[in-house]
């Protein structure tokens, strides 16, 4: 990431400099909404240090950061809760180098978690950013457990992770690690939470500098609108100035059709299960304002039951009844067949386990839901399941039979899975269990380019932005190519309180 | 007076027609509650009962609370009814945090978007 790399400490080259208001540059519409005329002739509203856009981890770790400094800290939020994905999201959290690490005697360095995420970024990742966020992950697990975030005992090992270096919130994120951290926001008399506050820009100063917002307080986000980000005309506008700085902890855009379908059109059937409100809004503003988006294309699929346990049961077409790739294909690999297959006509494939089978699923918190909601249903007979899929029952029975001979000739004929290493299992006496597989958008990798110091880059000179500073998923290039699970929890906590600390630090405008 | 003195006064008010605002509360013609879809329990409210300005195009305020009380409140209130499944007045996500009007809505239908894509389907109170 050559650009982030050359991005100097103090760019205060004004992108808007006045030999930019004409010339070749205008010939682009970027170019003309970079030269637009600084608001200098804003009115303010009011007045804060800090504004924080984004109410998830990213935005409360930088808000209490600002906070505990004493200065004054405003915490926008366009939904009317808090918490954007955060407050749903499972929490997992990776860290190296920590005294729960030492504990239980496992060797970890900074060095091994950065390859890591290296390998399964595909290298795409700004190293510097990795290593920010490698090198502090210990301290910002440790900055959420003083302020009463509360994470299970025992350390998790986590799929794409080399040693065991991830915790896990006790029950629930929402619960234990979002409710304290507000709370303890709230016993900070210098921050303030404000729910239905959308930003719809950023306002620069002459020098370039970000100085304040415009927003539109009283807003009602809509979920119905085709582009809540466009359409939606609630909310009466205001000018907030922030003297120190904004940072926008806006999160992602897996919730944005419309965006999506310009980014991916091949994945429009795909669902999401992140928060509503994750739309590109806030991304495409920033744009608009002169910041450099990277990675844009680059999306995370989650699986409807845990990935790992998908490889030890049977996959089949819906319409057909038959396998039609080895289930113990990678995240990605077996989401984009999947996705294949829907797009050529067929519904989500079955994944099917006897009784015994089930038992041995790893993910017992992903089974729990899909038994919960229905998902996973339980049938007397592979004919009876066959019916409930709307597949042909005597296609289905033959590819099981065939399957569970292949798993007892020790090869799979089919599709080479290797049944050793899967574990798989079976699939002879009934009940029978199965639900669709279908991979859900999950995590936006890619964002807004910053620098190690969590500062945005001009997306016209690839010079650092004054007073602008992105966290969390709202930022691109941290993850590259796929992020690894638990890493989006400790880069939020990480580049927020980066975010945060040299917002403060600046002078203030 | 109790929230639920509140309700039942309010309740009882409406019964017999007597929550007719003052004159210098009356909204300007075309933007009278009448030209606003009104749920049947708030039918006789008008904006400035709970927008806080006489007839707002745009109103920013939503006051809930003067009526029904805190959303901790209602939680405590309405905690009988969730005995089987999460009281969704205090979410395991959101704690009591969410605004009212996150799911009830008083000019449109009310939502309840905790089953989008199907992750609580089994959870399907009816929002007033």
């Amino acid at each position: 990431m050559g650009a982030n790399d050359k991005a100097p400490a103090t760019g205060r080259r004004g992108f808007l400099g006045t030999s930019l208001a004409s010339g070749a540059l205008l010939a682009s519409p970027l170019a003309e909404a970079l030269a637009a005329p600084p608001r200098d002739g804003v009115r303010w509203d009011e007045t804060v240090d800090v504004v924080v856009v984004g109410s998830g981890l990213a935005g409360l770790s930088a808000a209490i950061t600002v906070a505990e400094a004493g200065k004054r800290v405003l915490v926008l939020e366009k939904m009317a809760a808090f918490g954007g994905s955060s407050v749903i999201s499972g929490g997992t959290f990776a860290a190296c180098n920590t005294p729960a690490q030492k504990a239980a005697g496992i060797k970890d360095s900074v060095e091994l978690m950065h390859a890591d995420l290296m390998k399964a970024g595909e290298r795409l990742n700004a190293p510097e950013l990795v290593r920010a966020l490698t090198e502090n992950s210990a301290a910002a697990h440790q900055f959420l457990v003083d302020r009463g975030a509360k994470y299970d005992k025992e350390l998790r090992f986590v799929a794409g992770h080399s040693v065991l270096r991830c915790f896990q919130p006790t029950y629930n994120m929402g619960l234990n690690v979002m409710q304290p951290l507000l709370r303890h926001m709230q016993t900070l008399s210098s921050a303030q939470l404000r729910l239905r506050t959308k930003v719809d820009e950023i306002v620069r100063d002459k020098s370039g500098a970000v100085v304040g917002v415009k927003v539109r307080a009283g807003y009602l986000f809509d979920p119905e609108l085709w582009s809540d980000d466009r359409e939606n005309r609630s909310g009466v506008a205001r000018f907030i100035r922030a003297r120190h700085g904004v940072i926008f902890a806006t999160g992602g855009f897996s919730r944005d059709r419309e965006f999506r379908k310009r980014e991916f059109p091949q994945y429009e059937k795909v669902p999401s299960t992140v928060q509503l409100g994750a739309t590109a809004g806030a991304l495409k503003l920033l744009m608009a304002g002169g910041a450099r988006a990277i990675h844009l294309a680059h999306v995370r699929f989650a699986i409807s039951i845990g990935y790992e346990d998908i490889e030890k049961g049977v996959l089949v077409d819906q319409r057909t009844g038959k396998r039609f790739i080895s289930e113990g294909a990678s995240r990605m690999g077996l989401s984009f067949k999947v996705i294949e297959q829907v797009n050529a006509g067929s519904d989500w494939p079955a994944l099917i386990y006897d009784a015994k089978g089930l038992d041995t699923l790893y993910d017992r918190d992903k089974l729990h839901i899909i038994l919960n909601n229905g998902e996973m249903r339980n049938f007397d007979s592979l004919a009876a399941l066959a019916q409930g899929f709307k597949m042909p029952a005597d296609a289905l029975t033959a590819s099981i039979a065939n399957y569970n001979a292949m798993l007892k000739a020790g090869k799979d004929t089919e599709f080479g899975k290797d049944f050793a290493k899967t574990k798989s299992v079976p699939v002879e006496n009934g009940p029978f269990f199965a639900c669709p597989v279908y991979p859900k958008f999950n995590y936006s990798q890619g964002g807004i380019a910053i620098d190690a110091r969590a500062r945005a880059i001009s997306g016209f000179d690839d010079t650092v932005i004054p007073g602008l500073y992105i966290a969390g998923e709202a930022s691109g290039g941290v993850h590259g190519a796929v992020r690894v699970t638990g890493c989006s929890t400790v880069d939020c906590t990480v580049f927020g309180r980066i975010a945060g600390a040299e917002a403060i630090k600046a002078p203030a405008a | 007076m109790t929230m639920l003195l509140k309700i039942a006064a309010l309740a009882a008010a409406a019964l017999i027609g007597a929550t007719a605002p003052s004159a210098d509360a009356a909204p300007k013609a075309g933007s009278t509650p009448a030209k606003v879809a009104h749920k049947p329990f708030h039918r006789k409210a008008q904006c400035i009962d709970c927008h806080g300005e006489r007839s707002p195009a745009n109103p920013v305020t939503i006051k809930c609370d003067s009526c029904h009380g805190t959303p901790a409140e209602v939680a405590e209130r309405t905690a009988d009814k969730y005995k089987k499944y999460y009281n969704p007045h205090d979410s395991l996500h959101h704690g009591t945090t969410a605004e009212c009007v996150m799911c009830h809505r008083e000019h449109s239908a009310s939502r309840l978007d905790c089953n989008n894509s199907n992750c609580h389907s089994e959870f399907k109170p009816k929002v007033p």
